[in-house]
């Protein structure tokens, strides 16, 4: 993080001094968490700011990466929705089919 | 009411009652199918016109094959929509690639030239990712294959 810290210029000011350290924090902030893609996005945008300063890509293209980041976490997140509804309907319409085909005239 | 009736009765009415919310749409083989090559047609664009391959940059070609994409994606979109019967899982899934397959033909007509293959070597992971989570996604629908 120093590498990301050294390469964004404040130049003194101190409304941008806020913006800074805001950002550094929010990037360690994501880094350390648990979940994957929560960190994974910490990784890649501390990766995507350094190549910006350094002139390995532009400011279009470092937006351009932010944003298609962040249809990556949208479909993840959709992605975990179909997941839970699905095996919800799973479990419940399994648990009534066995309880219907099987348990009732087996044991209750 | 006989014994069966009592036990499931409350049983399906919990689900029905939650079910507007809770339910989702079932695998659909087609959409699954369209995943796979909405994914090939997006990860041509960098082959295409990527530094280092063998294109040039030209601007007519570009738009011709990204309007021919967005034909594409929406198609599957339109699809998809027709699916979603329980909710809006399916569309959203194809929306999502729609929005990113738009957004990376819009850099490439805004720049006027081939991507670079630094951006390309970090975007093209991301939106294989994405694919792959699409993809996961309708292989853990209800009545998918095993």
């Amino acid at each position: 993080m120093s590498n990301l810290s050294d390469l964004i210029e404040t130049t003194g000011d101190e409304a941008k001094e806020i913006i800074k350290n805001s950002l550094l924090e929010l990037i360690e902030e994501a880094k350390s968490e648990a979940e994957t893609v929560v960190k994974e996005t910490g990784e890649k945008i501390e990766k995507w700011l350094v190549l910006e300063r350094k002139g390995e890509i532009d400011s279009d293209e470092l937006k351009a990466l932010l944003n298609t980041r962040r249809r990556v976490v949208l479909q993840f997140l959709n992605t975990q929705e179909v997941t839970a509804k699905a095996r919800l309907e799973k479990v419940t319409l399994g648990l009534i089919d066995f309880i219907v085909n099987k348990a009732l005239d087996s044991i209750l | 009411m006989n014994r069966q009736m009592k036990v499931v009765i409350p049983l399906l009415l919990t689900l029905f009652m939650s079910g507007c919310a809770v339910l989702t749409s079932h695998y659909d083989a087609t959409r699954h199918e369209n995943f796979t090559k909405l994914k090939a047609l997006h990860i041509k664009l960098f082959d295409n016109w990527t530094k280092g391959s063998d294109m040039l940059w030209n601007e007519n070609e570009v738009k011709q094959y990204c309007d021919r994409g967005d034909l594409t994606f929406r198609e599957a979109f339109e699809f998809a929509k027709s699916k979603d019967t329980r909710d809006h899982t399916g569309q959203t899934a194809v929306k999502i690639l729609w929005d990113e397959f738009s957004d990376n033909c819009k850099l490439s007509l805004k720049k006027k030239k081939l991507f670079s293959q630094v951006y390309v070597d970090e975007t093209r992971p991301q939106i294989e990712k994405n694919y792959g989570y699409a993809i996961a996604g309708e292989l853990d629908r209800v009545n998918a294959p095993e």
